[in-house]
């Protein structure tokens, strides 16, 4: 009996330990520390672009170059709302956080695919997304929380064990316009978040949020009003409606407090005639004092832009030597196909060299401004200009890999032919607003994708690996020496890192519209992809 | 695409194409704007002069069928016609059957990811083991090709491990009928394609 009765002992003992370990692993509240040291948690994906540099490199490297070729898939999921999906998850403790499209956050049981837990956002009936597809990118996750924000423009506060709502504030009214499809990021107690709908002429802005209760800490208006630095780049009262909005997700320096997020287009789009001047601080990049939102620095890439070349591309934190000296720099790979190198610390501009075809700018000049060229703008009967509206790359996400000093950007060669409309900007009734032109793209074959290596310094390209057709998809480096990426005929490859030589690739079925992750689940690395409307995720058998 | 396909492009837009979705204008004003579209580009395209019963009689006793299918009844190394009068106009077919290598036709092969290429482009690949094929192209991704060839078969290719693939611009694997059939016959035999209609 005694000994039955230490048995007994043992096994409870055991099966507390047990359940310690996947209690602990179920129940960590992720801390502001935890998102910070990320690389160091490479068995979760804690933040939208891996760390708060935005490299999406994994230190994991399991899965190498030399058996990425024995991936198999271990489940898929389904999504539960059709729809565009473009979401990032953020996996933690054993859940994989994922957005269904427009704004479902599912929680997922990171082993099985089987989910734990769904919320959806209630939406209005009479929903406004106006030059945007409703969609959502992805969470973020602080404390026990989950953090999403809506197509409606509200941020909302879930309980991330159960889902329940804890809050759910209204950020930007949509019946103007305003819409959100991009993920937050959480610091240190609060959650940053940006909106779209600049073709709705709505005025952009950035806000920050009191993580715990939902209150506005801040907002940084990305066009200033009158008595303000910078309304005299926008002719008359054209600010009033000036875009610039703040769609994508952007990073953040640790060391100086400083939150860094790329802008989009003025508004209106393709006939800039009515908001004459630079326009700031559209397309540019904000550099931002993230305690209180004060703006410290910007550079604006495309002046008066009438292309609909956002500047919401993720922008990439790294130091390295140049001319012999570390800096601190910020490097984006640029939507009007110019790839760029700023002083993080100051946003002068360092280099800088277009990454892919076009044919608006002959080059840049010592300050980093385009040096434009003539007949360049859209017009009544059209022209054919390079890129594309859609851009040499779009929200999609580059990675950058420290072993190779590379950064991989998803790369589209397309032109367009460019067409000039006569806008009507109604900020009150939106949606009689037009964008004042459009594009015919120069589709089929006469298109292409490349993933390309870009040196992260200079943007010198290292190599490419070109793709058949439109791809809207981003990259994932990782210590393994492998880029993952994947393209708009529903391929999902990994690529040697340092040659681009295709090493491994599976047939999805679908397109794959959203930025690949990887994480380890019970001593296994795992990579995931969406493709369509279904999450898969592979591992090494 | 249909009424119903251009209604559905509208409410939800084109990723990539810079399309929004349209869903804010609402059922009714979206089914206007697709009447108002789908009257565009009927009336340009060269008119119908010919007789398609005659027409009909051309394309049976010239072995069109060996390539081309009706209604399921036919070859497969070439275009479905049964749908043909609703895609092309009169002047489009008068110039594929003069001149088939020159004027490719652009559009949608019936294949969702396919929908943004040219179709019936010929390929010539030689193959890992040195062996040669040639077909049009049915579909192509970053790491295969799909051709399809003479007799209608469907050859994967894996372009990794193929040693060439070379683009045979020009080139049909259907002949030109000029000076094979009179200006009557022509003119009979776009009369039947354009007649071709598959009712919905």
């Amino acid at each position: 009996m005694k000994l039955l009765r230490y048995a007994a002992y043992g096994f409870a003992l055991l099966a507390l330990l047990l359940g310690c370990r996947t209690m602990a692993r179920a129940q960590r509240t992720i801390t502001y520390d935890d998102i910070l040291h990320a690389s160091q948690h490479p068995q979760d994906w804690l933040t939208y672009g891996g760390n708060y540099s935005s490299w999406r490199y994994s230190e994991l490297k399991q899965v190498n170059t030399s058996n990425v070729d024995q991936l198999k898939m271990r489940w898929v999921y389904q999504l539960s709302h059709q729809g565009i999906f473009e979401s990032t998850p953020i996996v933690e403790g054993g859940i994989m956080y994922v957005t269904e499209p427009p704004t479902t956050v599912t929680a997922l049981d990171v082993r099985t695919g089987r989910p734990v837990w769904q919320w959806t956002a209630p939406l209005p009936q009479r929903l406004l997304t106006i030059g945007l597809f409703p969609t959502n990118r992805g969470v973020a996750v602080l404390g026990d929380n989950v953090y999403v924000a809506t197509i409606d423009a509200h941020l909302v506060c879930l309980d991330a064990k159960t889902g329940a709502l804890k809050w759910n504030v209204t950020t930007g009214d949509n019946a103007k316009g305003i819409a959100i499809t991009g993920a937050p990021i959480a610091l240190d107690g609060k959650i940053i978040i940006g909106m779209g709908g600049g073709e709705a002429g709505v005025r952009g802005y950035l806000s920050a949020y009191d993580a715990k209760t939902g209150k506005r800490l801040w907002r940084f208006y990305t066009v200033p009003v009158p008595g303000e630095p910078g309304v005299e780049s926008w002719e008359g009262e054209s600010w009033k409606y000036g875009g610039a909005t703040t769609w994508n997700t952007g990073s953040y320096d640790p060391e100086t407090n400083t939150i860094f997020w790329g802008t989009g287009n003025p508004a209106p789009d393709w006939n800039g005639d009515a908001r004459k001047g630079d326009n700031l601080y559209s397309c540019s990049l904000v550099a931002l004092n993230a305690d209180t939102g004060k703006l410290r620095w910007y550079f604006q890439y495309s002046p008066h832009e009438t292309h609909d070349w956002d500047s919401a591309e993720p922008p990439i934190l790294f130091d390295a030597k140049v001319n012999g000296k570390m800096m601190h720099l910020v490097a984006m790979a640029n939507r009007n196909a110019f790839y760029y190198v700023l002083n993080r610390d100051t946003g002068k501009f360092v280099a800088g060299q277009a990454f892919a075809k076009q044919t608006w700018a002959s080059g840049l000049d010592s300050n980093g401004r385009p040096i434009e060229l003539p007949n360049n703008q859209p017009t009544k009967k059209g022209n054919l200009i390079y890129p594309s509206i859609t851009g040499a790359v779009n929200w999609t996400s580059p990675s950058y890999s420290p072993l190779t000093g590379y950064v991989y950007v998803d790369t589209r060669e397309q032109g367009a032919i460019y067409y000039k409309g006569n806008p009507t900007m109604e900020p009150a009734n939106p949606a009689d607003t037009g964008g004042g032109g459009g594009q015919k793209v120069l589709g089929g074959d006469k298109m292409y994708s490349a993933i390309r290596a870009l040196e992260a310094t200079t943007g010198d390209r290292k190599w490419q690996f070109k793709m058949v057709g439109d791809s809207w998809t981003g990259t994932l480096a990782t210590a393994g020496n492998l880029v993952f990426c994947a393209d708009a005929e529903g391929n999902f490859f990994a690529l040697n890192a340092t040659t681009g030589k295709p090493l491994w690739h599976v047939q999805l079925g679908s397109a794959v519209r959203a930025n690949p992750i990887t994480y380890e689940v019970d001593g296994k690395q795992y990579v995931e992809a969406a493709a369509g409307n279904s999450i898969f995720t592979f591992s090494l058998p | 695409m249909g009424p119903e396909g251009l209604y559905n492009r509208i409410w939800g837009g084109v990723i990539g194409s810079g399309m929004p979705n349209f869903s804010y204008l609402g059922e009714d004003k979206i089914w206007d704007v697709v009447d108002y579209v789908t009257t565009l580009g009927q009336a340009n395209g060269g008119s119908v002069t010919g007789n398609a019963q005659k027409g009909k009689e051309v394309y049976d006793s010239n072995g069109c069928a060996s390539c081309h299918s009706i209604d399921g009844e036919g070859g497969s190394s070439g275009p479905d016609l049964s749908n043909i009068g609703a895609l092309r106009s009169a002047s489009f077919l008068r110039d594929e059957i003069l001149n088939p290598g020159a004027n490719k036709p652009t559009g949608e092969p019936g294949l969702p990811s396919r929908a943004a290429y040219e179709a019936y482009r010929m390929y010539r690949v030689t193959l890992a083991n040195g062996k040669t094929v040639t077909g049009t192209r049915v579909n192509e991704s970053s790491f295969s090709l799909q051709l399809r060839d003479a007799q209608g078969n469907i050859i994967s290719v894996n372009k990794l491990t193929a040693k060439k693939i070379e683009e045979l611009p020009g080139k049909s694997f259907m002949p030109s009928y000029k000076g094979k059939l009179s200006d009557e016959q022509v003119n009979d035999l776009v009369a039947y394609l354009a007649s071709l209609e598959v009712q919905r």
